[in-house]
């Protein structure tokens, strides 16, 4: 059962918390194929682009509308509208695959807060486990409460007292961007696999401009939540004629955040 | 007598403000009251060309929006994108004694969120005259994220509606009080040239004009480059402008979302539409 309550209260404190059973195991799997369809898609597509080595998927919503299913989840949607308010927008949502013994800049200590704001929650993420994420497969290490300091910590304060968040495919984890964390090592020979949303403020840029990307038609599909979500309710004019208009015509509507 | 440091009680661990020369005094300022005032910051004869410049643009817009649609929007009076109009706007965009507050406060990151040219008319009801911030949310930032160059084209006096302000509201998400607002708000008289800067979330207010003259201003707004623009400048003046240069970088041009992975997963990243080192 979703405990709301324990869920806020552990993101307030340590700066993470994990939220079980958010998606079956069964659908799980399903968004697992799917993601080794379109790496196949863009391996071939970006194979000779020296800047694509980590075959992360940085742009799942326009790989497959499918992965546009998945941004009306309830559970998602009630813990980032708690901390970023209704009008909260998709900065990015990417694969976070770990292939084996691969190391990357994510295995270093970092946070992922670059636009972070002093004593203000900006920003919250959320990465699904596609496998069972495991000590031995590359389980993320996290530091408890470092969402509160503004300075790196040091490796052995990081490895003292970090924990790993191993959990099972279908859960996930929340946390404050501005928590120290790294990547773990994936020991095993399996690749293991995740996906990553970020929410904003929507005051904020997002990642890629996604209402100007997402085929017209497909946005007519969608629920008034998600286009909400993907910042359809905060557009900037480009033109003047865009601006002189009533303002509930505007592409920024009124009473966001 | 010259006041002197002696004046201070002295307290082990408590620093003294620095305050060496006139961009130390601003910014302390800035800090404790959330505005200062520079005058003479532009000759009578550079005035005389913006105003002349304001009021082509603020009758180019009046007649190709109509006063019928401005004024129900609330836009009467405002010019918006002024940039578009004439180079001389671009050039204060960028013009280096602005900037170099904007560096100081905000970083030389920063871009422009919005220039409106306003023309505040005689007599008439506009969308500032109520208290307000400029970038209204709802909590207090250790960091400015957002400060103006407030230009006065014209004098602001207590006859053609200098702004009101509440000096040091800046510190409280929360509207202040009517008691409050009423014994505490100041309002700006300064020299037509003088550029009022403030942090934007200082809360402010537009005057009434009586008399007889129309009253300008431009209201410069810059912000840390994450945070969204008033309008889509980048797209707006797309060719216009060396893709290089401070305006460029000024204009949110180096900090553009991508529209896909094309152009993310560029083969140099300094082609990237939201370069590097950016924030």
């Amino acid at each position: 059962m979703f405990d709301y309550k324990k869920h806020i209260y552990e993101l307030d404190v340590f700066g993470f918390t994990i939220v079980k059973k958010v998606i079956s195991k069964e659908y799980a799997q399903i968004f697992k194929q799917k993601l080794i369809e379109a790496e196949t898609i863009e391996k071939e597509k970006f194979k000779d682009n020296p800047h694509y080595g980590n075959w992360h998927l940085l742009n799942l919503c326009t790989c497959d509308n499918f992965f546009l299913d998945f941004l009306d989840n309830e559970v998602m949607y009630k813990m980032y509208s708690h901390f970023l308010g209704q009008s909260c927008i998709l900065y990015t949502y990417c694969s976070t695959t770990v292939y084996p013994d691969r190391i990357t800049r994510n295995h270093e200590i970092h946070n992922d807060a670059p636009k972070s704001i002093p004593n203000y929650i900006s920003g919250l993420q959320m990465t699904m486990a596609l496998d069972d994420f495991t000590h031995e497969n590359g389980a993320s290490l996290y530091l408890p409460g470092s969402h509160r300091m503004s300075e790196k910590p040091c490796d052995e304060t990081f490895y003292k007292y970090a924990v790993k968040v191993a959990r099972e495919s279908g859960d996930v984890l929340f946390f404050n961007p501005s928590v120290w964390h790294k990547a773990g090592e994936n020991k095993t020979d399996k690749i293991r696999y995740g996906f990553s949303t970020y929410a904003v403020r929507s005051f904020m840029k997002q990642r890629f401009d996604f209402p100007r990307i997402i085929a017209e038609e497909t946005a007519q599909g969608l629920s008034e939540r998600v286009k909400g979500f993907l910042g359809y309710n905060v557009r900037i004019p480009v033109t003047l004629e865009d601006f002189f208009v009533d303002p509930e015509k505007r592409l920024y509507k009124p009473n966001q955040d | 007598m010259q006041d002197s440091f002696e004046s201070y009680q002295q307290f082990k661990g408590i620093e003294i403000a620095k305050n060496e020369n006139e961009l130390d005094e601003n910014l302390e300022f800035l800090k404790r009251d959330g505005y200062f005032i520079v005058t003479n910051f532009f000759s009578d004869l550079e005035l005389i060309t913006i105003r002349k410049k304001m009021d082509q643009a603020w009758e180019d817009q009046k007649n190709k929006y109509g006063e019928e649609l401005l004024k129900k929007i609330g836009d009467w009076g405002q010019i918006r994108g002024m940039m578009l109009e004439d180079e001389i706007f671009s050039n204060l965009i960028i013009h280096p004694s602005i900037l170099k507050y904007v560096d100081a406060t905000i970083g030389d990151t920063a871009i422009l969120h919005l220039q409106n040219g306003i023309v505040l008319h005689p007599s008439e009801k506009h969308n500032q005259a109520k208290y307000h911030k400029d970038f209204p949310k709802d909590f207090i930032s250790s960091k400015i994220l957002s400060f103006n160059a407030f230009i006065a084209v014209d004098e602001f006096n207590a006859d053609n509606g200098g702004t009101w302000i509440l000096p040091g509201s800046h510190k409280f998400a929360e509207m202040p009080s009517q008691a409050y607002i009423k014994k505490n708000q100041i309002q700006i008289k300064c020299p037509a040239g003088s550029v009022i800067f403030f942090d934007s979330t200082l809360w402010h207010k537009g005057g009434d004009n009586y008399t007889k003259n129309v009253r300008r201003a431009i209201n410069q707004q810059y912000s840390r480059p994450f945070i969204k623009q008033q309008l889509d400048y980048p797209v707006m003046m797309k060719g216009k402008v060396d893709m290089e240069s401070k305006l460029a970088q000024k204009l949110g041009m180096w900090t553009i979302p991508p529209k896909g992975v094309d152009e993310y997963r560029v083969n140099d990243p300094k082609l990237r539409t939201y370069r590097g080192g950016q924030g």
